[in-house]
């Protein structure tokens, strides 16, 4: 009876000590929700546009994005031997174009600004995935600001026409800060190697393969 | 390749079902429902704490019936995680065996684990190896485990809330003291539900296939279902 009684303690006290509040979420989290959908459900205006890609595409799934920013359409396929990933909005109007890649294929002096910069602010770091990403070109002409439209885009991308894109460089990364705290994180650096943004992953509970 | 998994995986179950039901020797049927917590205090400490119970339904041969309760157990385990997805973890657990009978028993149980997962997309891949200190109120027993599993939403790459997920995997455990040693192997697979932010549900079924160095052949089959918090 006394040994029922010591775990009934152990366990109200672990429930007291480990209060059921959850976690708020930090400032910069990546929250997006992924579901697969049919080719059917996705934005006819995105698949005509994007089929110049689709056409020569393999292994093609796609995907809806809900997040707090909107909901988002998400192909992805394996283009030219590479894995690419092609977003739209609800509109079906184009967001950006990303490839996997890795950190050798980027210019030395983006490897080198990348690099230095996770050397500079980590302990230590592990690259685990890296996407050139594509964007719409944005500029100012005669003091207005221009911006590509679909078609000026998904054409400047097939032709892979670098001096009217927008190259940024995704990377997620596994850091230790100097604090000795480790994480997953994703990092957007733009064009010059400089970082533009960063928000923490949050990672899939591991209690069902761990205990 | 998820698609692979999911046609090799119900393959695979089906297969163990045939067996199953047509073995001379029919397996024990056991369940074992639980609930585990989980508390993730920083970037690198977690702590769980489980109760599990295991109800015995038939026993391993001629299949007759044994309904009873065989054990109920708790655990605790401290982690701590180390850089690239590493984890060490340090584990107690007390078992009461036969708690409705007149003769009970008990065990107390020391682990030390070692982790790594790997992450494909959205399937994660948990390599486990385990020590365990068995002190029960018949013998003491050492434990060595390895255990390999693999789990992947069933939607897109990440398990969102709703979401339905598979888990697989193998277990070796070879078992040892002054008398003697066994060696079992632990097949499983199964399903889990996200419900909602740290809340999830997982229900799956365990082939255990003991004394596998002996001929003292023994059969398992296990129904496991853990309601899981974490936060």
């Amino acid at each position: 009876m006394a040994r029922f009684q010591l775990i009934s303690i152990l366990l109200f006290a672990f429930l007291l000590t480990f209060n059921f509040s959850v976690l708020a979420q930090n400032e910069g989290e990546k929250i997006e929700r992924e579901v697969s959908i049919k080719k059917e459900e996705f934005p006819e205006k995105a698949l005509k546009l994007a089929s110049p890609i689709l056409k020569k595409a393999k292994k093609t799934k796609y995907y809806k994005e809900i997040s707090e920013a909107g909901d988002y359409f998400e192909f992805k396929s394996h283009y030219k031997g590479e894995k690419i990933s092609v977003k739209f909005n609800d509109k079906g109007e184009l967001i950006d174009i990303e490839i996997i890649r890795v950190l050798s294929d980027f210019p030395d002096n983006i490897q080198k600004a990348i690099t230095q910069y996770f050397k500079e602010n980590y302990e230590k770091y592990r690259l685990t995935r890296i996407q050139i990403q594509y964007n719409r070109e944005q500029e100012y002409e005669d003091g207005e600001l221009e911006i590509d439209d679909d078609d000026e885009y998904i054409e400047e991308f097939l032709e892979m026409d670098l001096e009217d894109l927008i190259i940024k460089y995704e990377i997620e990364a596994e850091v230790k800060t100097k604090d000795n705290d480790t994480g997953f994180f994703e990092f957007l650096f733009n064009d010059k190697g400089e970082l533009e943004m960063k928000r923490i992953i949050i990672s899939r509970a591991d209690d069902n393969v761990l205990y | 390749m998820i698609m692979y998994f999911i046609r090799t995986g119900s393959i695979l179950f089906l297969c163990l079902f045939t067996y199953v039901l047509s073995a001379q020797n029919k397996p024990s049927i056991r369940w074992e429902p639980g609930l585990s917590f989980t508390k993730k205090v920083n970037s690198r400490w977690a702590y769980n704490i489980s109760i599990m119970g295991r109800q015995r339904f038939t026993n391993y041969g001629e299949g007759e019936k044994n309904f009873k309760t065989d054990r109920w157990e708790i655990k605790g385990f401290g982690t701590y995680t180390l850089f690239g997805s590493k984890k060490i973890s340090l584990g107690y657990m007390y078992r009461g065996y036969d708690p409705f009978e007149p003769e009970t028993g008990y065990e107390h149980r020391i682990t030390q684990q070692f982790a790594f997962l790997a992450k494909y997309g959205g399937l994660r891949l948990a390599n486990k190896f385990r020590i365990e200190q068995r002190i029960r109120s018949f013998d003491y027993l050492t434990r060595l485990r390895y255990a390999v599993s693999t789990d992947f939403p069933l939607n897109g790459e990440s398990l969102d809330e709703g979401e339905f997920y598979l888990i697989a995997g193998n277990e070796l455990v070879y078992a040892f003291n002054a008398v003697g040693d066994e060696l079992e192997n632990r097949l499983s697979f199964g399903v889990g539900k996200l419900f909602k932010k740290g809340q999830k549900f997982q229900f799956q079924v365990v082939s255990r296939n003991s004394d596998l160095i002996s001929n003292a052949r023994d059969h398992i089959l296990q129904f496991e279902s853990v309601y899981y918090f974490s936060w």
